[in-house]
């Protein structure tokens, strides 16, 4: 059943998300052809430096459509995330999803799933859109990306599998640190959902308050560990050892936000599956 | 208490300070049509939606074949809500889809015969149907389900006569027999030839409850006129109508 309510949760976002995906790479290209028109015009006589100005023109025009595609883009990713669990379960849709014969869990992992596919992409987007911009923009940045990846493709098989494990584990960190993100919204909107009363108020005190509670938690969990570590491996100079408390690091910060976001999910569903209440 | 479709016992349900069910009692078996009946505000829509689980109770046990609203109660309650439940985005088709997904006794077949009889064009999208035409979908979803419990929240309020008559019709000739269907709502005489029981609910407590044949045999009065006379209120001013 859960992959069935992805499917469904995939295809309502599917609508609003791909024509903005498709939308902000394609106004960096043309962003960057512009760039690259104007710095070509510039760069002759005075004849065409006007047309390098009225160029400009249009270099500012698409940029600010540029910020604006990747403004839409960050606003809509949030709005979304806010809205398919508010409206998708906590308003009249709700009536329809929490009528189906499915468990509660099942409908909250399908939200953050295809919350987190759409927060991930966005950024993947976001990149790439940047990245477009810049390779495009002048030759020297397409030559300096060349020189840069040669070098890091020369250096990788000197690197040791210590530094791959801590990328891996830096791009599982951030993948579930979106997903903490998201789940931390959830909880909000679930305690404000137990309001009488403005529950959008509710539901908005609700994400300080449990910020500020994860706060004071992490600052003495972490008051705690570092009276425990000896200070001396501050002042190791070895490239193996940092490697290896690189890897500590990371796993001691995906360890506390698996903890976080396994506390968020607990809330939320204890809350929608024994305190539900669509008025 | 076993074999009944529906207990609740002790059913309490506040909205802040105001109750909506006052330690309500109820006991249904299956195979009928009842009548939920009761004025605006008695707590009709509450017990709906305690029995489908969208509503959690304050206090007391709520069962539906023997087990607590959840997944399994789930499955065998087909719902018709009081207000359109649809994301706008979805087409007719994609309705369809969805419950044939998540609801084995769907029959599809049964609801594409049901758009093509009233005309419902599959492809369009909710949100560019009429009033009217959204509220026929929602009754072919329901309808089309061989559910064991329909609870259908005012499914003829607000709708012409007319429509009152092809809903009413809708229901008894798609439902299964086995099941029991629900019905709340205040058009009594609307609803009177189709039931065979009647609940009167009042101010979140259930008040009466008979078959329909009895309360014409003993009280020798239509449900309508019992309905009006447990429910009588005096006008401000005294006297009466």
């Amino acid at each position: 059943m859960l992959g069935k309510l992805i499917k469904y949760d995939l295809k309502s976002m599917s609508r609003a998300f791909i024509p903005v995906w498709c939308l902000a790479p394609l106004i960096a290209l043309l962003l960057s052809f512009s760039v690259k028109g104007t710095l070509a015009w510039a760069s002759g006589s005075p004849l065409t430096s006007m047309f390098a100005l009225g160029n400009g023109m249009l270099v500012m025009v698409m940029g600010i459509l540029f910020f604006a595609a990747l403004a839409a883009l960050f606003v809509m990713t949030i709005v979304f995330v806010i809205q398919r669990f508010w409206n998708g379960l906590l308003k009249e849709e709700g009536y329809l999803m929490f009528t189906l014969p499915v468990h509660t869990w099942e409908l909250i992992v399908s939200k953050a799933v295809t919350a987190t596919i759409v927060s991930f992409v966005s950024i993947l987007i976001g990149i790439f859109s940047g990245m477009i911009l810049m390779v495009f923009s002048t030759e020297e940045v397409i030559r300096s990306w060349f020189v840069a990846w040669k070098y890091l493709f020369s250096s990788i098989f000197e690197l040791g599998p210590t530094f791959w494990l801590n990328v891996m584990l830096f791009i599982l960190l951030i993948i579930l640190g979106i997903v903490q993100s998201i789940y931390h919204i959830y909880t909000a909107m679930a305690i404000g959902h137990l309001f009488p009363t403005h529950k959008v108020v509710g539901s908005c005190v609700s994400y300080i308050g449990i910020s500020i509670i994860v706060s004071i938690v992490s600052n003495i969990v972490n008051a705690c560990l570092s009276t425990l570590m000896p200070d001396t491996w501050y002042n190791y100079r070895s490239y193996d050892l940092m490697e290896l408390m690189g890897t500590a690091y990371l796993l001691y910060l995906m360890l506390g936000t698996i903890v976080e976001l396994a506390a968020y999910h607990v809330i939320t569903e204890r809350i929608l599956s024994t305190k539900l209440n669509l008025e | 208490m076993s074999g009944m479709l529906i207990q609740c016992q002790d059913v309490w349900k506040s909205y802040g300070s105001q109750a909506a069910l006052k330690g309500l009692n109820l006991q249904m078996e299956s195979g009928k049509i009842v009548g939920l009946l009761g004025p605006n505000g008695s707590g009709k829509t509450t017990l709906i939606k305690i029995l489908n689980g969208l509503l959690t109770p304050d206090q007391g046990v709520v069962l539906v074949d023997g087990e607590r609203p959840g997944t399994y109660t789930k499955s065998i309650i087909s719902y018709l809500p009081d207000k359109p439940y649809f994301a706008g985005w979805m087409k007719v088709s994609d309705l369809l889809d969805f419950f044939e997904d998540f609801y084995e006794d769907f029959d599809r077949a049964k609801a594409d015969h049901m758009c093509k009889a009233l005309q419902i064009d599959e492809k369009l999208r909710m949100k560019t149907l009429s009033k009217g035409t959204k509220e026929k979908v929602q009754l072919i979803l329901v309808m089309s389900r061989q559910a064991k419990l329909y609870l259908l929240d005012e499914p003829i309020a607000g709708v012409d006569p007319a429509a009152r008559d092809y809903i009413l019709s809708t229901i008894l000739n798609n439902y299964n027999p086995e099941g029991t269907v629900l019905i709340s709502t205040h058009l009594i005489s609307d609803v009177e030839r189709v039931l065979d029981e009647v609940v009167f609910i009042r101010n979140g407590q259930m008040v009466f409850q008979d078959l329909v044949d009895n309360i014409r045999e003993k009280e020798g009065k239509s449900v309508d006129e019992l309905f009006r006379e447990v429910f009588r209120t005096v006008p401000y001013g005294g006297g009466e109508w």
